[in-house]
């Protein structure tokens, strides 16, 4: 019998296969198993072909259904292993395999069903049928999790309580279920987090109760499952169960072992679990303290708060009822070392509480943690210690500077060419970007007789980027990788370079200056950039720009970009060898490092460039230049206020003038304030180095490009409940490779990023604190003008805020006062109603002022202080006021 | 089966557990599989903090079962975990494993202040960490006294007969050169600062529990007497890009004395010392990044070491906690520079393990087949070919590498490479050396240099 002719037995469908196979030896079997195999195939590719039409389709007259049987009909495990087989009809399969009864079905079936949870319903029918034993792994017993639905019990129409008690099998199951760990897509907790109202934990709870369950057995296999090394999320259910079942004192009392057990479970919420059903045993009369302290050591360590708080109550009772265990109090040293101030209070408070021990003991322990002590408690700690001159070992002392070097220009156009293709794979340091153009500047006209050796893995580079199917176009700003790839190609092959696209940001503005470089190298006039920056923040260096301007004309936008990198200097600009730079550019060049202007004012976009390199913040008369930095600087409002509906931040930030519709590519500083509106680049990495480029273009001011982008992005981060997009880290990293001060806009967005919820962003905002208060970028006020705005909003949440000035403040004992007259500066702005998470700024603010032995000395701090009443807040207040 | 999968076999002779005996003191055995021999015995004796030691190996076999990065593409496909391998010396109970994704490797170990017992046998081999006997490590209690046994003697063997536990895992060739990878690294690295006490905990508290965001790069810097996640680098500074996965040293620190952490480009080495064990976790530069990937073993593959000093330096190397090249110099008749040469190239190998905390190696033979390791280098065998092909020349101080229709020009100096190619201008050499500079290399050992 051939392909075609079992092909045409499945053309007659299922029934027609378990026909043609009824009572057929394995050997014949065997014979055929090639086909079916091909036929199975077959029919699998048309059906997952969507190119398929559906006629095509139906001349195949083979189901998939018939095609699975003839499978299941002659193959053998290793010939199933090679394909993703699924029985399509189930019923039919089950018949098929009853026929044949092939001996190694058990192993086959346990094993495939361990492999994929899929195949259980299948292997479910297999085991009604007789046909093997239940198989024996953890899949088996998970899929009843789910049942034959195949994704959740939620649209039974049975409640579950009444299946699980109208069936043995699923009774027995249920008990193999507190064993069974679960996967990512099964588990208990996975079904009960999408089924509330058919869970298995209320039908275990229901029958429990109706006394239909064994509630002992229950509680114990709670507790025992709890033991086990499962994962949080899914530990998670078995002690919501045990607690679902309300077990009494002395069914806790009972079990008091394996919650003493519980205590060092590696899952924090189980720890804090078995915490408070001790506490409960406790209470209740029924715990041995020797035991407890041998046990509870490992809560204390815990993370959270609340559970340490009610070990160390548990310890306290233990000592007190039994006083000659108090030398056990050695362990409450990781109480000392806690992040939570009030943990370590408590944990001072019984020490010095309890009966038993003695000065030298408490002095031992607490000299082991002193180290970590909140300030505010070092007071009590040097009774026992003795006070200690700080060694600088809690605090890191000044912040170094960060030194980096300057790659500097290509010396040769081998370098250069090495140069161009790192910029073009890497992009990073952005400086490459620069020094790739000025190699190819420099060196453009030396094309000897090995050039097109030495730049063919370039030129094949280069070409192959451009021509990949996900690149866009070049020289539209998009992608300044493409950018250098066509600025390649173009010197070496000495061919036009593309046009540049339409529109106008700031990104474009790199393509145009490519773009210049290019068409340089096609004339084969070899010069030195004016532009390459001689700092890493983008800057240049007076004295350099002077002498390269010797060498005469340079590109149009090169000697704008050079002029609004320039560094001012006086001193240059007296100098013989400045005088002597000839035209308006000379003149322009002159008035940026600190000379007067002289006049002709023809070109506007040299001499706005000169004017921000020299005054960012000042308006100037003398050229014409709209829009936001260009005659008349940037003015900008903030504004921080709060949906009453649902509470979210709404920051708003206007800049004025505004932006003109149509900005003259060669104004630069207006040009800053025009990113593309949600037009990211596709390759984060691509993203990330047109900022940090785009922070080189005016190193005096990074204003413009964070208004242009917190403007939209910020408000968006609330509205849209995301938070920040991953595109806005790279604005905070800009800040810290930039050396400019910090001014309204940027600000703006440090303190939004030192309230988000994002993590990076909130580490990006306290590494932006650290360094610009460390070198004089932003001062306390201002910093305190800051909070005063997220204090004032009534929103933002206080406690991200004070964790993450706490970590500023950490860093040096300059920084903890800087934060600490800013926190003071900005108390006035909380208003006759402040939130209560205001105790979390305040709290910082007690113990920065306890660590520097300083009152608060602001006249308006203290008023406001003066009126709080009530709570953690008044007692602060109380604190701060009386120190 | 796939061409980058190799077929290991797991053949243990019954499966680890714990168990309670008659006198109610709990006895862990550790099921053994391949190595010198089938099944071999190694230790028998006490576990002096049992909770402790019962954790600190539930970490290891963690991160077996863990993948910190899944490749695009790899969503659904699961791969097996392989198993942890313990190499048993004198002295040390060594425990190592490496996760699925390659880029986290971790070992620990287990002092002679946490055992107290008899070191029957040494070598290596891997251990079976099954559910069971994981959920019943979980329960061991602190004040238990509990004893160890890694493999069992003849008898146990006979009386556990009815239970062996066969598995074949198809392990990715990447997984084995991980392990190989991490050794280059870890000889790399220097101490930069330590943790102790309570600023462990409070540091490793602060860690985020997901990823920071793509090309996000990171560093870990101390200060007050902890230390803090930054994103600029910095005198003191350690690169740890993708932190996230250093926070399962959270469940394990609290009795930790002392955190030291060592850094090598951008790899970094966090060890946790306790007061009778050491848990080393390595960690790749990004998450994205396997060990497998990084190749700092090929310019060790290149330089090589004659098969005749290589025999007798491993034939010298004892079972000791750590290798003594000066005494290995003397026994085999080597120079000491000879011996160091012939370790890395050990290394290479899988035979020979990196102890940061001695600042020293260990023998260690991996009970994998490593012989294919070399093949599985697809830049060594490239490069090879390059060489075979007579591709390559020298052109004053450069040597030329002609691939494809192309020159790729190649220099070097005082021990530094450089290459014209696209994947050496993207990654300076921080992955190891490209195909070109390989073959450069061969070319030089063939030619000599100019």
């Amino acid at each position: 019998m051939g392909q075609a002719d079992l092909q045409a037995v499945a053309a007659g469908g299922q029934h027609r296969v378990i026909e043609f196979f009824q009572g057929m030896s394995e050997q014949e079997r065997r014979k055929l198993s090639t086909h079916a195999f091909a036929i199975y195939k077959q029919a699998e590719k048309i059906y997952f072909n969507t190119a398929v039409s559906r006629q095509s389709r139906a001349s195949m007259h083979i189901s998939l259904e018939s095609a699975a049987c003839a499978l299941f009909a002659t193959a053998v495990p290793s010939e199933m292993e090679r394909l993703r087989w699924r029985a399509w009809d189930e019923l039919s399969a089950v018949r098929v395999l009853a026929d044949r009864s092939p001996p190694w079905l058990h192993e086959w079936l346990d094993h495939e069903l361990a492999a994929r949870s899929a195949v259980w319903s299948f292997a479910k029918r297999m085991v009604d049928a007789g046909l093997c034993p239940p198989p024996t792994c953890d899949n088996w017993v998970l899929g009843f999790i789910i049942g034959d639905s195949g994704h959740s019990r939620r649209f039974d129409k049975q409640p579950l309580a009444e299946t699980i008690a109208s069936d043995p099998r699923l009774q027995d199951i249920l008990w193999r279920l507190f064993e069974v760990e679960g996967t990512q897509e099964i588990s208990l907790a996975q079904h009960d987090k999408y089924s509330k109202s058919n869970a298995w934990a209320v039908a275990v709870t229901t029958l429990a109760e109706d006394g239909r369950l064994p509630r002992e057995r229950l509680l114990d296999a709670s507790l025992a499952a709890l033991t086990r090394d499962f994962a949080q999320f899914r530990a998670g259910w078995f002690s919501a169960l045990h607690e679902k079942l309300k077990p009494n004192p002395e069914e806790r009392r009972q079990r008091r072992h394996v919650y003493l057990g519980l205590l060092a479970s590696r899952i924090p919420p189980t720890v804090s679990f078995a915490v408070e059903a001790l506490t409960i045993i406790d209470k209740n009369g029924g715990m041995d303290d020797a035991i407890l302290l041998d046990h509870i050591e490992p809560a204390l360590g815990a993370r959270s708060k609340k559970t340490v708080l009610a070990a160390l109550k548990l310890v306290g009772r233990a000592v007190k009822r039994s006083p000659t265990l108090a030398k056990k109090l050695r362990m409450l040293q990781v109480c000392l070392a806690h992040e939570a101030q009030e943990v370590q209070a408590a944990a001072l408070d019984l020490l010095e509480s309890t009966a038993g021990l003695d000065d030298k003991a408490i002095a031992e322990i607490v000299r082991q943690g002193a180290d970590l002590l909140a300030p505010s408690l070092r007071r009590r700690a040097d009774r026992w210690v003795g006070s200690k001159e700080e060694d600088g070992k809690a605090l890191a002392g000044h912040a170094p500077a960060l030194v980096v070097d300057i790659a500097p220009p290509a010396r040769s156009r081998d370098e250069a060419i090495d140069i161009l293709s790192i910029a073009i794979e890497r992009l990073d340091p952005v400086h490459d970007i620069e020094r790739a153009l000025d190699g190819v500047s420099r060196f453009c006209h030396e094309r000897d007789d090995d050039f097109d050796l030495k730049t063919g893995p370039l030129l094949k580079r280069a070409r192959k980027l451009l021509a990949a199917r996900d690149a866009g176009k070049p020289m539209t700003g998009k992608d300044p990788r493409l950018d250098l790839c066509a600025l390649a190609v173009s010197w070496i092959t000495a061919s036009e370079p593309p046009e540049i696209g339409a529109g106008a940001s700031i990104y474009q503005l790199l393509s145009r200056r490519i773009r210049e470089v290019a068409l340089r190298a096609l004339r084969g006039e070899g010069r030195a950039l004016l532009a390459l920056p001689t700092h890493p923040s983008g800057w240049i260096d007076g004295a350099t720009l002077v002498d390269r301007a010797q060498a005469g004309d340079a590109d149009w936008l090169d000697a704008i970009q050079a002029l609004l990198r320039l560094r001012p200097d006086e001193a240059v600009a007296a100098s013989p060898a400045a005088r002597v730079v000839p035209g308006e550019f000379g003149c322009a060049l002159r008035y940026a490092l600190g000379a007067t202007p002289e006049p002709p004012f023809m070109e506007p976009s040299i001499w706005l460039a000169a004017h921000r390199a020299r005054f960012p913040t000042q308006d100037a008369s003398f050229f014409a230049a709209d829009g936001p930095d260009g005659a008349k600087a940037a003015r900008y409002t903030r504004r921080l206020g709060l949906d009453r509906e649902y509470r979210y931040l709404m920051p708003a930030l206007e800049v004025q003038p505004s932006v003109p519709k149509r900005v003259v590519p060669a104004h630069l500083p207006v040009l800053l304030h025009c990113l593309e509106n949600g037009e990211e680049a596709e390759r984060p990495s691509v993203h990330r180095a047109r900022i940090r480029w785009a922070a080189t273009v005016w190193p005096a001011s990074l204003e413009p490009l964070f208004a242009s982008r917190m403007g939209a992005a910020a408000a968006r981060w609330y509205s849209s409940g995301w938070g920040p997009e991953a595109a806005d880290a790279a604005y905070f990293e800009s800040i810290l490779h930039s050396e400019a001060p910090l001014g309204p806009a940027s600000l703006f967005g440090v303190s939004l990023g030192l309230e988000t919820s994002d993590k990076a962003i909130g580490v990006f905002a306290v590494d932006v604190l650290i360094r610009c208060l460390d070198c004089a970028r932003l001062d306390a006020s201002q910093l305190g003008e800051e909070l005063g705005l997220l204090i004032g909003s009534g929103g933002a949440s206080l406690g991200r805020v004070a964790r993450r000035l706490g970590e500023v403040a950490a860093y040096s004992p300059l920084l903890a006062g800087y934060v600490r007259d800013a926190i003071e500066a900005a108390l006035p702005a909380m208003g006759d109603s402040p939130t209560n998470d205001i105790s979390h700024l305040l709290s910082l603010l007690n113990e920065l002022c306890a660590a520097s032995n300083l009152a608060v000395r602001s006249p308006a701090a203290r008023s406001v202080l003066e009126t709080l009443k009530g709570g953690k807040r008044a007692r602060l207040a109380a604190e701060l006021l009386g120190r | 089966m796939t061409a980058g999968e190799i077929a290991q076999s797991y053949r243990y002779a019954f499966p680890s557990s714990l168990r309670r005996r008659d006198s109610g003191v709990p006895l862990l055995t550790l099921a053994t599989s391949g190595g010198v021999i089938a099944n071999p015995y190694f230790y028998q004796g006490r576990m002096l903090a049992p909770r402790r030691a019962a954790d600190l190996m539930l970490a290891v076999a963690q991160v077996a079962r863990s993948r910190f990065y899944v490749p695009p593409g790899m969503l659904t496909r699961i791969l097996a975990a392989a198993d942890p391998v313990v190499t048993s010396q004198r002295g040390c109970l060594r425990f190592e494993s490496l996760s699925a994704c390659c880029g986290i490797y971790v070992r620990l170990d287990l002092l002679p202040e946490a055992l107290e017992g008899d070191v029957v046998g040494t070598g290596t081999t891997n251990v079976d960490f099954n559910p069971e006997m994981r959920a019943a490590l979980a329960q061991l209690a602190s004040d238990e006294k509990a004893n160890l046994a890694v493999g069992a003697d003849e008898f146990e063997l006979r009386r556990e007969s009815g239970a062996v536990v066969e598995r074949k895992v198809p392990l990715p060739s990447r997984w084995l050169k991980g392990f190989v990878e991490v050794t280059a690294y870890q000889a790399a690295m220097s101490p930069v600062f330590d943790l102790e006490g309570g600023g462990i905990l409070r540091f490793l508290r602060t860690l985020p529990r997901a990823p920071l965001g793509s090309g996000v790069k990171t560093w870990v810097q101390a200060a007050g007497g902890t230390a803090r996640v930054s994103m600029r680098d910095g005198p003191g500074a350690v690169a740890a890009n993708g932190i996230e996965r250093l926070r399962m040293l959270e469940g394990i620190a609290r009795d930790a004395r002392r955190l030291r952490v060592y850094s090598s480009g951008g790899t970094s080495a966090w060890e946790l010392t306790f007061p009778d064990a050491r848990f080393s976790l390595v960690m790749s530069a990004e998450a994205s990044r396997g060990f497998s990937g990084e190749g700092q073993v090929l310019e060790n593959l290149v330089a090589g070491a004659p098969e005749a000093s290589l025999k007798r330096v491993q034939s010298a190397m004892h079972w000791n906690a750590q290798i003594d090249a000066d005494e290995i110099s003397r026994l085999s008749g080597n120079t000491a520079d000879d011996v160091r040469a012939a370790i890395a190239a050990l290394g290479t190998r899988g035979l020979v393990g990196f102890d940061l905390a001695r600042s020293s190696y260990f023998r260690r033979e991996l009970p994998f087949d490593l012989g294919k390791v070399e093949v599985l280098h697809p830049r060594l065998g490239a490069a090879r070919e390059l060489l075979a092909a007579g591709a390559v020349s020298r052109k004053g101080a450069e040597i030329h590498v002609r691939s494809d229709d192309l020159t790729y020009r190649v220099r070097l100096q005082d021990g530094v490479a450089s290459c014209t190619c696209p994947w050496f201008a993207k990654h300076r050499g921080d992955r190891g050396p490209c195909k070109h500079v390989l073959a450069a290399r061969l070319w030089e050992q063939d030619h000599g240099a100019g």
